[in-house]
């Protein structure tokens, strides 16, 4: 039947739209207000900025996101080839190993990465009695490109994996019977089938790369984000970095958007492939050499750091330094992080239900509401709420309850993602079933709707709890004052000389979002961690 | 055949859905008695499942009106919601709630409560086991829907929406999922439960056999209109359009010279279901109509095919016209024979601009 699938019509009950519109709100308002305090001062700051500093940093972002996307995709294809379509010894471990940096926020990967390769590193450490005296310099953007493709690919990964697991393999076994070789047929029939899902996936690092602050910042690599951070921390005027913040969501908006494009086109492509599990396809000789290429990026991105961080924390401790008292710390971040997943995950609901169980225009718009906020780096988030709190909300100002409040704004559309996705593959008459049986909305929607929510609740709890742990930018501007985070000391004492303060907060947040992180990929949900 | 009283349960008046600019239901009109079991019948895409979940309330009206016990549920102006419409319904896929066994699927529309209360009553409690043995699932009420086969998830969507005991039963193409085999089962093991619990039903489906074996009346439906609404022996025997003729079986016409109630055709003087016509027309013969007939027109075998039940042959007369014959395959008429043949119903006749010549096979589907 043409309209078997249509949600069209469906009249989703009154009572959702009052909280999914309130979060679509609340989701735009950071965003006007910085656009708001951006033009304050009307002109002079944006000529300043755009005759200054404009053209290096746009030049210098796009440089970066550029070769991390390329390093991402040499790194993510293979990997997401190996663990689905062939007989990889230890696939399904593989396959969780490579999501894993998921887990290692961005400036610890940053801080390894100069503590490993950095002058007076370890690798200098070893070197020295060979003779080396001077490592070439690794500060910038070298530095910059192993830091974030590290913790960037496993983005693309994840979409590659998907995309790989839906598309048909029997188009792949129509083209080998039409006579194409195994290398043919995957040029020529699987590559192009991938090829709108590479692009979202790309995209979706560039857009991680052009938002990351803490990674840059501790390479000393001058991106949007951290000129953002320079301009607030070190000038009286804050509208520089208004302006600043704006010219990077524009930035980051436009890249979203093209991700936006990329993903319908391979979605509609894609989803009504049948998924029959497919022979996987035998390496024979070239068994190691692929697993030998997966080792490396799993050592490099997560061995390493924690490797680091052991050893500078057992130099610390030899040394007999005072280690950072961490224990307020902890119990701060495992509150936020407790805390930030329910709200956030409650609040997701309204628009979750409504977009995945009735659809429509409305329900559209409030997604996108949310979305827009996504596309903001958390730096401009966070940068709005300052803004915000002091001129409207001077109570709500540097107490927690405004870091929450960001938390919500930058994660709701995680959390939505998560919610989503069980519901969609849910027949979509369920809730007309309840209806034809005489229930009432409310009372379908606590019957029905909900109970089918719930793993998707789970997921999302976690996903934005692991996330929140990592967060840095946000913590940073908007923890109350003497309000330490593990991220918060993390950052603060990274910029010692020595390091063994900072490896201890960072096994730290590490050990918290690994399992987290390691539930989510070995549950394979992959379309909930995408975004 | 019908049980129909003459009291209406359900009244459609030149209803209309649209979907965007689309129309998909262009003024349809139907009625249905307490008792009755009506099937939708028609190509995909035809309005049939619109015209369903208007009735049920889940798509609204652009024009036209439905009633419910006289009573005005639906048009353009009013709407009475999905849930306060007493009308069950069974999904093409079940919509079986997967977190729930298939007892508290059963008794589901039984409970009350906004949240559903937790203890059932104890009437509820016994209309949900008389339903588990009348549907023979005794065995499987702490079951979940994903541990059932196909056969037993139908049964317990069909049983959920009848606990209720609802005033009209919906069923969308409610054997579509199902093997050929089971198919057939299922038809008539959910016809039974039907008429056991006396519910009136609209099927909807796009199977012929299914339509004509299952209902009381069919409605055969096509771009979004009822062409005709009818037993299943009259529009089988009788269709009024050539349209409804190729939905409700296979067609096949004869040029034919009307004589008031008899029509001279090439396959000899037939009698005519409708007297009175006079002049050129043509006559519908189904295949399954041409039958052997000791005093029939001679006509030798060129094609045949066994098809199960029915054995296809293509015969041709003396005057070289060709007609094809679906027979009994217990009537065995070889390749190359000659066979006497004749036909065995009053046949209907169109005019020679509506009906296509030839006997070419067009199929519902």
């Amino acid at each position: 039947m043409t309209f078997r699938f249509g949600r069209r019509g469906r009249q989703a009950p009154g009572f959702l739209w009052i909280p999914a519109v309130a979060v679509g709100l609340l989701s735009l308002a950071p965003v006007y207000y910085l656009a708001v305090r951006s033009t304050e001062r009307g002109w002079e700051p944006w000529r300043d900025v755009a005759e200054r500093s404009l053209w290096p940093l746009l030049v210098d972002s796009l440089q970066l996101a550029v070769v991390v996307v390329a390093c991402s995709l040499a790194i993510a294809l293979p990997g997401a080839w190996l663990t689905v379509r062939t007989d990889l010894p230890w696939r399904r471990a593989w396959a969780v190993a490579l999501a894993l940096p998921l887990a290692i926020p961005s400036y610890v990967m940053g801080l390894a990465v100069v503590a490993a390769l950095g002058p007076r590193g370890l690798l200098q450490d070893w070197l020295q009695p060979l003779g080396v005296e001077r490592l070439p310099e690794i500060y910038g953007l070298p530095a910059a490109t192993l830091t974030l493709t590290a913790v960037s690919y496993p983005y693309l990964y994840i979409v590659l994996r998907a995309a790989l697991r839906a598309a048909d393999p029997s188009i792949e076994e129509a083209a080998r019977s039409l006579g194409s070789g195994r290398l043919r047929a995957f040029a020529s029939v699987t590559l192009p089938a991938l090829m709108p899902a590479i692009a979202a996936g790309s995209l979706l690092v560039a857009l991680y790369a052009l938002s990351d602050f803490g990674g840059v910042a501790t390479v000393r690599y001058t991106t949007f984000t951290r000129a953002v951070f320079l301009e607030y921390t070190s000038s009286f005027d804050r509208s520089r970095a208004a302006v600043l913040g704006v010219m990077l969501g524009v930035l980051a908006v436009t890249v979203l958007m093209l991700e936006l494009l990329a993903r319908s086109r391979y979605q509609s492509r894609l989803r009504s492939a049948r998924t029959a599990p497919s022979t996987p396809i035998p390496l024979g000789r070239w068994r190691w050499p692929a697993t030998g290429y997966l080792a490396i990026i799993v050592l490099v991105s997560e061995v390493l750091p924690v490797f680091v961080l052991c050893w500078w924390l057992g130099r610390g401790i030899a040394a007999g330094t005072d280690l950072p008292d961490v224990r307020g710390p902890l119990e701060h971040t495992l509150t936020l992080g407790l805390a930030g997943a329910a709200i956030t995950t409650v609040l997701a609901l309204a628009p979750a239900v409504l977009s995945a169980r009735y659809g429509g225009f409305m329900a559209r718009v409030v997604e996108q509401a949310t979305f827009i906020a996504h596309a903001l780096p958390g730096l401009v988030i966070a940068l709005a709420l300052v803004f915000f709190g002091i001129a409207y909300a001077r109570p709500l100002y540097q107490t927690t309850w405004m870091l929450l409040l960001a938390y919500v704004v930058l994660f709701v559309p995680n959390a939505l993602a998560a919610l989503r996705a069980p519901l969609l593959r849910q027949d979509p008459h369920l809730e007309d079933a309840a209806a034809s049986l005489g229930r009432r909305p409310f009372s379908t929607l606590a019957t029905v709707t909900l109970p089918l929510a719930r793993p998707g609740a789970s997921a999302a709890f976690v996903l934005v709890f692991l996330t929140i742990v990592k967060e840095l930018p946000a913590t940073l501007l908007l923890s109350p004052p003497g309000y330490r985070t593990l991220a918060g000391v993390t950052w603060s004492t990274s910029s010692e000389a020595f390091l063994g303060s900072a490896a201890l907060p960072g096994l730290l947040i590490i050990g918290l979002a690994a399992l987290p992180a390691a539930v989510l990929a070995w549950r394979g949900d992959d379309e909930s961690i995408e975004r | 055949m019908t049980r129909a009283s003459n009291a209406s349960l359900l009244e459609v008046r030149a209803l209309e859905v649209h979907y965007g600019a689309v129309r998909a239901v262009a003024g349809a009109a139907v009625s249905l008695g307490e008792g009755e079991i009506l099937a939708l019948l028609g190509p995909s895409g035809c309005g049939k499942t619109t015209l369903l979940r208007a009735i049920a309330g889940f798509e609204r009206a652009s024009a036209g009106e439905i009633l419910l016990d006289g009573t005005l549920i639906e048009s353009a102006a009013a709407h009475r919601p999905a849930h306060r419409r007493s009308i069950g319904m069974v999904f093409q896929e079940y919509a079986l709630f997967p977190h729930r066994t298939v007892e508290q699927n059963i008794a589901y529309g039984l409970e009350q409560g906004p949240l559903g209360a937790v203890r059932r009553s104890q009437k509820a409690q016994e209309r949900v086991a008389q339903l588990l043995q009348l549907g023979g699932l005794d065995g499987l009420a702490s079951r979940y829907p994903h541990q059932l086969s196909g056969g037993q998830q139908q049964r317990v969507a069909v049983l959920r929406s009848l606990a209720p005991r609802p005033r009209l039963l919906l069923l969308d193409e409610p054997f579509s999922n199902l093997d050929p085999a089971l198919r057939h089962e299922m038809r008539e093991q959910v016809g039974l439960l039907l008429r056991a619990e006396g519910v009136s039903a609209i099927l909807v489906t796009h199977d012929r056999s299914e339509a004509l074996g299952l209902a009381d009346r069919v409605a055969v439906m096509r771009a979004g209109v009822i062409l005709q609404c009818d037993t299943p022996e009259r529009l089988y025997f009788g269709p009024v359009s050539a349209d409804a003729a190729a939905l409700s079986g296979e067609v096949q016409y004869l040029d034919a010279e009307g004589e008031g109630d008899i029509a001279v055709t090439a396959l000899g003087r037939l009698r005519l279901r409708e007297p009175g016509r006079a002049g050129p027309c043509r006559v519908l013969v189904r295949p399954d109509w041409i039958v052997p007939c000791v005093d029939g027109l001679a006509a030798m075998v060129m094609e045949r095919r066994v098809e199960g039940a029915l054995t296809r042959l293509r015969v041709e007369f003396e005057t070289g016209l060709q007609v094809s014959v679906a027979a009994p395959s217990g009537w065995l008429a070889g390749l190359g024979e000659t066979v006497r043949l004749g036909v065995a119903v009053a046949v209907p006749a169109f005019g020679t601009e509506d009906a296509s010549p030839g006997s070419e096979i067009r199929d519902g589907d």
